[in-house]
């Protein structure tokens, strides 16, 4: 075999190769039918989120009596699941459609985790500093303690079903409870289920 | 004869009482803003409720006709008084099941107190959408 085949065919193999790969495509968010995965995807918190606000929307107990908003607090989300989540995936389509509604205002100078955001308390250690402008600094007792708490958790459970297929359920358990009597005001469970090869790593 | 025709008479005015009872249940008859694009399935109803804050919650009444359990997923869009679409970033194609010969309910609460039309669009789960070539 002369050079000029061996690179002819050299050059087939590495186009073949090539040409195996899957294209790079952007996601439909809006439509898409792509396979499920074993682990959780975005479609999952979207249900899981969707779920929720459905729920919290049709109810009444997110409605405050005598109109206005409750100021709603983010506790804690635990991630009881075998992945690296960051559970703002579900938090926050939350919040956005809570926040959208009209029912909730969602404080963030006060949170399960620590603040949310630190400027607005961090803004108050200004009051010495003669550089700025005293009058344009927050008042004392203006911001606003939360009403509810929002918390939850996010559990996952391995169930092999045979000798190849593994079923992975997961469990979005959220609570809204009153901060003021401590009573569950509004809670929910969205449980989503996938059987596939248990070849496909849940973690 | 006498205590019939009083039965009778007790009956009429008797249908004709209005319920005191103050319902919020609106049913609206018009349903040309559901798009179905599943065989067999067909909607019944289309009920709206108004909650306490002005909150319009829409309930679909559907029916699946076929002999089989279908999986079919809906997205539901509301429109405020003027028309204009209210944005929802929880918008997507939520799941129903529709077991065979039984009714299924769609319930969907506005996303804003503004909402007050709706546009739903049912399909099956699993269609595969047919593309024009040009």
């Amino acid at each position: 075999m002369n050079n000029k085949l061996k690179y002819a065919l050299g050059l087939t193999l590495l186009l073949s190769l090539n040409a195996c790969e899957p294209n790079t495509e952007n996601i439909d968010t809006y439509n898409d039918k792509g396979k499920a995965v074993m682990v959780l995807d975005y479609r999952d918190f979207q249900k899981a989120a969707a779920d929720a606000i459905d729920s919290m929307l049709s109810s009444a107990a997110m409605q405050k009596p005598g109109g206005g908003r409750y100021v709603l607090a983010i506790s804690r989300i635990i991630n009881d699941t075998m992945q690296h989540i960051d559970t703002d995936q579900l938090v926050k389509k939350i919040r956005v459609q809570l926040l959208n509604s009209g029912r909730v205002a969602v404080t963030t100078s006060i949170g399960g985790n620590g603040r949310e955001d630190s400027l607005p308390l961090d803004t108050r250690k200004l009051r010495e500093n003669d550089e700025i402008k005293q009058s344009t600094i927050a008042t004392k007792g203006q911001i606003i303690a939360p009403d509810l708490s929002l918390s939850g958790k996010i559990i996952q459970r391995n169930i092999k079903v045979d000798k190849k297929t593994l079923q992975v359920e997961y469990y979005f358990q959220l609570t809204v409870t009153n901060v003021n009597n401590g009573l569950s005001i509004w809670e929910g469970e969205t449980i989503i289920g996938k059987r596939g090869s248990d070849k496909n790593v849940s973690w | 004869m006498r205590y019939c025709i009083l039965l009778i008479v007790v009956f009429i005015f008797g249908g004709c009482s209005q319920n005191n009872q103050q319902s919020n249940v609106v049913k609206k008859d018009n349903i040309r803003r559901v798009h179905i694009n599943a065989p067999s399935i067909s909607v019944v109803q289309t009920k709206v409720k108004i909650l306490d804050d002005n909150r319009v919650v829409a309930q679909i009444t559907g029916y699946n006709n076929g002999s089989y359990y279908r999986l079919l997923e809906y997205r539901i869009q509301w429109f405020d008084a003027d028309g204009f679409l209210i944005s929802n970033s929880a918008q997507g194609w939520r799941d129903v099941p529709a077991f065979a010969k039984a009714e299924f309910f769609i319930k969907s609460p506005s996303p804003t107190g503004k909402g007050v039309d709706f546009k739903i669009i049912i399909r099956l789960k699993n269609s595969v959408e047919k593309t024009k070539r040009r």
